[in-house]
């Protein structure tokens, strides 16, 4: 796609499973590795080392379908597209070929669990996090959450990387700036 | 006491509601750094603001202070960005900092239980942060891009020039970023900017959340050590010198369908006893959903998806602004249906419903802001910065009870007349 924006961007998803597929918690923990914050995989890589992207993000939808895991970046001016797709592509090789690091997916989880103290503070998000899971199916999976993303090794990950990071399973937007 | 779950529970106004602001905590460093805290809530959380009298008003270079702010946590003498990030995200904390135009902040949020292994490196950062060429080449790289992004938005444009119009370029809340003030940073600025604004800096401590229980010992050993609150500040006189022509048209973007409308007039800071009798009048002309300018030229005309007014809160003076997206066609239209609205403020008195709308509205709204111990400290925050205490507080909780609609009448004809207002739209 070409249009009248002021730079590139690519944008990659892939399908990933829903809210209780096996898988989903791996697939959560997969998104913080490669995009979760400035020491995420992505962001030194390819902002700071390679000097690719001015910004990259890596999340997933959180459906309770079936729903999709996204990377997306906004180039740097003069970096050609296929070349930064291919970076992207190297460490998404790299999660399905090497195991990662017990200590870095501690890091994961640690952040995780961050997270859902910080959300249970106000009384608000309590009320909405009750909501949520009662919605699910049962309020009380809201003290095992922790628990599901505790049991996560770096195993598991390489697995779920393996299931969801597949060419066939993936579409590939390039937005091309026209300036 | 158990819940009936059977009854209803009663509807009581949140007028009715006895609004009190909890009490801090405080303490002083062995250096002399006042800290400031609020122990509480259910989780085994804690927050630590380090400010330092570090914003844009101290700079005598554009954007040295903003740029020093966010690449203290670029790499020490000790570690590189990634180790940093890396250390403080391994704990699942979040190490922020913000660039504000008198103060600047070093900002944590962790389990209370990682506290003691985290201070240290975010003493480090107060000390030991190296601003690398290579650090810097990069943000001003990524700046650069953003900037260049930003200015094709109408809205970015319109909020930059609006502050300018009010309170001049050369001043710290006129200011704004540019490809040349990126261009000529250079690490030597942020080193001196650092070294004296932070390292040799005067700062103070906000905490709110669970603390360990030999937090103060913590904070002494690696805050009441450092060398700050030692040096006297610079003091600063930014006069503030607003434009002199009211209305402005300016075309960004030839092709665009909308127009960034924004509509301010200088306005005293919370100091003044106006302001709290403002914030009633604010609301009910635009200041929430239901407001006068929403219902008129959102829900009657269609001309915009949401209008809104606020006073934009500084230490020194603040603006009251009125800021909306409206249709290119509809622009002129639209301003004149915010004069139409300031008229009928100051010519007819508000009817006793609507006030007790926007009442129980303001004081639900502050109930609900001040959820937790996080939300209470922020607050104090605000009030220890802007040289307040709990009168203010009190006073405002007051002024929402009790103003009259000939109160509010009054004050729409002395602060809503048209000719006070500077007007831009930008295409």
């Amino acid at each position: 796609m070409h249009a009248d924006v002021p730079m590139d961007m690519l944008m990659m998803t892939w399908h990933m499973g829903g809210r209780f597929d096996a898988g989903y918690h791996e697939t959560d923990l997969i998104t913080e590795v490669l995009g979760g914050g400035a020491s995420a995989r992505l962001y030194e890589q390819l902002i700071k080392v390679k000097q690719l992207f001015s910004s990259i993000d890596c999340y997933h939808f959180g459906t309770v379908d079936p729903g999709l895991l996204v990377i997306e970046g906004k180039l740097v001016k003069g970096v050609s597209m296929s070349f930064a797709e291919q970076a992207v592509l190297e460490e998404v090789e790299k999660i399905k070929n090497e195991l990662l690091p017990q200590k870095e997916v501690q890091k994961v989880i640690n952040k995780t669990e961050s997270i859902i103290c910080f959300e249970d503070m106000s009384i608000m998000n309590r009320a909405h996090s009750l909501a949520y899971y009662e919605l699910l199916g049962d309020a009380e999976m809201m003290n095992q959450e922790l628990e599901k993303y505790q049991a996560v090794t770096p195993e598991k990950i390489q697995a779920t990387a393996n299931a969801i990071f597949q060419d066939q399973n993936r579409n590939t937007l390039y937005y091309y700036s026209k300036n | 006491m158990a819940l009936d779950r059977i009854k209803a529970p009663l509807i009581k106004d949140a007028v009715d509601f006895d609004i009190q602001l909890k009490p801090y905590q405080h303490f002083t460093l062995d250096n002399g750094v006042e800290v400031y805290s609020y122990e509480g809530g259910a989780e085994e959380v804690m927050m630590m603001d380090l400010v330092f009298f570090a914003g844009n008003c101290y700079e005598e270079k554009n954007w040295v202070a903003a740029a020093t702010n966010f690449l203290l946590k670029n790499g020490t003498h000790q570690k590189t960005a990634f180790e940093l990030n890396d250390y403080f995200e391994f704990y699942g904390a979040y190490v922020n900092r913000t660039c504000y135009n008198e103060t600047a902040t070093i900002n944590l949020h962790t389990l209370t239980k990682h506290f003691e292994a985290l201070l240290p490196v975010v003493s480090e950062l107060v000390t030991e942060s190296n601003f690398s060429e290579e650090e810097l080449k990069i943000y001003q790289q990524n700046q650069l891009q953003r900037l260049t992004l930003n200015l094709k938005k109408s809205d970015f444009i319109a909020n930059r020039l609006i502050d300018e119009y009010l309170f001049g370029i050369d001043h710290p809340y006129g200011t704004y970023s540019t490809e040349a003030a990126f261009n000529n940073l250079t690490r030597e600025d942020l080193v001196n900017f650092y070294d004296r604004f932070y390292k040799h800096g005067k700062a103070v401590i906000f905490m709110a959340g669970k603390f360990p229980k030999n937090m103060q010992s913590l904070m002494n050993k690696y805050i009441g050590s450092l060398p700050l609150n030692q040096k006297a500040m610079p003091s600063f006189d930014h006069p503030i010198v607003s434009a002199t022509t009211k209305k402005y048209s300016i075309v960004n973007d030839a092709s665009s369908v909308q127009g960034a409308i924004k509509m301010a007039r200088r306005f005293p800071n919370r100091h003044h006893p106006d302001f709290p009798g403002t914030q009633v009048l604010n609301n009910l002309f635009g200041g929430f959903f239901g407001s006068r300018l929403m219902r008129n030229i959102r829900e009657d005309k269609g001309y915009t998806y949401g209008i809104h007014s606020y006073l934009q809160n500084h230490v020194q003076e603040c603006a009251w602004m009125i800021s909306t997206d409206a249709g290119k066609d509809v622009c002129g239209a639209t301003i004149e249906e915010v004069y139409k609205e300031m008229a009928i403020l100051r010519n007819e008195l508000v009817d006793e419903a609507e006030l007790k709308l926007v009442k129980n509205y303001m004081l639900g709204a502050l109930l609900g802001d001040l959820d937790g111990p996080f939300q209470i400290m922020n607050r104090w925050k605000t009030y220890v910065l802007n040289d307040l205490d709990i009168a203010y507080f009190n006073k405002t909780i007051e002024t929402v009870r009790s103003i009259q609609p000939a109160d509010l009448q009054a004050l729409a004809n002395q602060y809503l007349k048209a000719d006070d207002f500077y007007e831009l739209v930008v295409y």
